[in-house]
């Protein structure tokens, strides 16, 4: 990382969450009812379990959460908080933010932030977009400056964090990318959950571990920076908690510092 | 419109001072020109072909310069406006840069007279970038055309890499003009196991991720079968799906592999077509 790191560290490591409970089906079908309900499984088993796990190993994670979901669900996001995980924007009902109109998009900004703001008692200092593959328009990083915060983790152009710049001008932003290997759903995403009738194939716990843990040595060695994103409604599964288990317990057996994005975004905004 | 069919079967080949097989090493940096053509948006997941030319072509030259290897980088023209920088880089370190139409477009959709400007347009792009205008070319979206080879063929260009009929490059001759074609194939190509995002244009796609070591098996066995029946290995990359760390060592073990397996001609594109053109 182009940044240096507290204590000296090696590799700064963040694990991202998205929240993502019914909102994701009511924002494409305005029903809940489809695909065994998974959206639900997120908030009643993966989240708590997740919260359990993180809190055993001592590390905090970022967790993108849909407005929608927060007021459905406002008990088990202030549990989120009140462990000090931060607590992050994603949309409403997980829009596609790149089929919005611009007062649309606006408006879904200020409303969630509005909403997670009053669920946690602090307001976000981030966004990810929503929907398959994380479509934005033109005004979105626009509406997060607007907002205050201080990044953004919807790109895929790089696998280390960036200042952003809009219209060529340096902004008080910094970029978290995100890939595919490193985001369970690439490898666990139930058929139509994405709301594209997609059938993304299933891969076995122990090869997905196996993957994460070569990316980790790579990136380890020649960068300094490991993002993971994880679907608590996928990876809360009880045969694929031990996945996220195991992948943080090997990374600490390295000599990583396990980051917030707002910590990491600080440490370019400094 | 039918693409080219003319081909002729060619089951040997004599390639020079007694080698068994040859290997080239092609790139296609691809960026963001499909995205930004058929969704006119380079944002969010469709920034993911920025990183090919931004993040992914440094670690690439420094890798082919550990190896001592010369490839040939086919570059949409739209991609070598956005990073000219790079694109020059790649030339100064001795690489050859191709033609890859303006946008990625599929020509077969096109008119021959639109097809004709992107051409021209994209010539004059690498050219101003580099110093001279390209010589290679690789079909982007879509089938390779006759119309293609003969317009290429009337300006200049004196490779195709883009028909995959064949283990070995062949020869096409028209009025008096010639143009060399050298093969690909899928199977030698990176894309189809480490893309892992879905995509629905141009066409819906959805390529589930492997492992580093599971893509170098494929490609292995591939390359093994080519030697053994002496023809010619080409392997495409793209910068944006292996320019992770983890991926540019599967790739690193490919090539140690081809060198140290005896009678093997690791050439460059120039190579194969200046053996063909009688040239050099």
């Amino acid at each position: 990382m182009k940044r240096p790191l507290p204590n000296g560290a090696k590799c700064a490591v963040t694990l991202s969450f998205e929240y993502d409970a019914e909102s994701v089906e009511w924002g494409y079908w305005k029903s809940i009812s489809g695909g065994f309900d998974i959206g639900g499984f997120s908030p009643s088993f993966g989240i708590p379990r997740i919260l359990e796990l993180l809190d055993k190993h001592d590390v905090k994670g970022t967790f993108f959460v849909p407005a929608w979901d927060a007021e459905r669900y406002p008990d088990s996001v202030k549990e989120i908080a009140r462990a000090m995980h931060e607590v992050a924007a994603h949309g409403y009902v997980h829009e596609d933010f790149s089929q919005l109109a611009p007062a649309e998009e606006k408006e879904i900004f200020e409303k969630s932030h509005k909403i997670l703001t009053e669920i946690t008692g602090a307001p976000p200092q981030g966004f990810r977009a929503a929907a398959y593959g994380r479509p934005i328009s033109s005004k979105t990083l626009g509406f997060c400056q607007d907002m205050g915060y201080i990044y953004d983790s919807s790109f895929m152009d790089d696998d280390e964090p960036y200042p952003v710049t809009i219209e060529g001008k340096p902004v008080n932003m910094v970029e978290i990318p995100w890939s595919w290997p490193l985001n369970d759903i690439s490898f666990m995403s139930p058929p139509f959950s994405s709301g594209m009738g997609l059938v993304l194939p299933q891969r076995k716990p122990q090869w997905i571990l196996e993957l994460w843990k070569e990316e980790f040595d790579s990136l380890y060695e020649e960068l300094g920076f490991f993002n993971l994103v994880v679907h608590p409604r996928d990876m809360g599964r009880v045969s694929r908690l031990p996945i996220l288990e195991g992948i943080i317990s090997y990374l600490k057996r390295h000599d990583v510092w396990f980051a917030t994005y707002s910590q990491i975004a600080e440490l370019y905004l400094r | 419109m039918p693409s080219v069919g003319d081909a002729r079967v060619i089951e040997s080949f004599a390639w020079p001072n007694g080698y068994k097989s040859a290997a080239i090493f092609t790139f296609d940096v691809d960026g963001c020109a499909e995205q930004q053509l058929y969704e006119g948006n380079t944002l969010g997941h469709n920034s993911a072909g920025d990183y090919g030319p931004k993040v992914a072509v440094p670690r690439i030259l420094d890798l082919l310069d550990r190896h001592d290897l010369k490839a040939a980088f086919f570059v949409p023209a739209w991609v070598a406006q956005r990073f000219p920088e790079r694109i020059k880089e790649i030339h100064d370190r001795g690489h050859e840069i191709g033609a890859h139409g303006y946008l990625h477009e599929n020509f077969s959709k096109l008119s021959e007279s639109d097809e004709k400007e992107i051409h021209r347009k994209s010539s004059k792009i690498i050219s101003d970038i580099t110093g001279i205008p390209p010589r290679a070319f690789r079909t982007p979206g879509g089938p390779l055309l006759k119309r293609t080879m003969r317009i290429l063929m009337e300006n200049g260009y004196d490779c195709s890499s883009s028909s995959g009929k064949s283990y070995f490059p062949s020869k096409v001759e028209s009025e008096g003009k010639q143009i060399v074609e050298i093969p690909g194939s899928w199977i030698t190509d990176d894309f189809p196991y480490f893309w892992g995002g879905y995509d629905d244009k141009p066409v819906p796609m959805f390529m589930p991720i492997s492992r580093p070591d599971d893509a170098l098996e494929y490609w292995i066995a591939e390359f093994d079968g080519i030697h053994e029946i002496g023809g010619l290995f080409v392997h495409i990359n793209h910068p944006r799906v292996i320019g992770r760390f983890s991926r540019l060592r599967a790739f690193e073990k490919l090539i140690r592999h081809i060198k140290e397996t005896p009678g093997v001609w690791i050439t460059d594109l120039r190579g194969i077509v200046d053996l063909l053109l009688k040239k050099g």
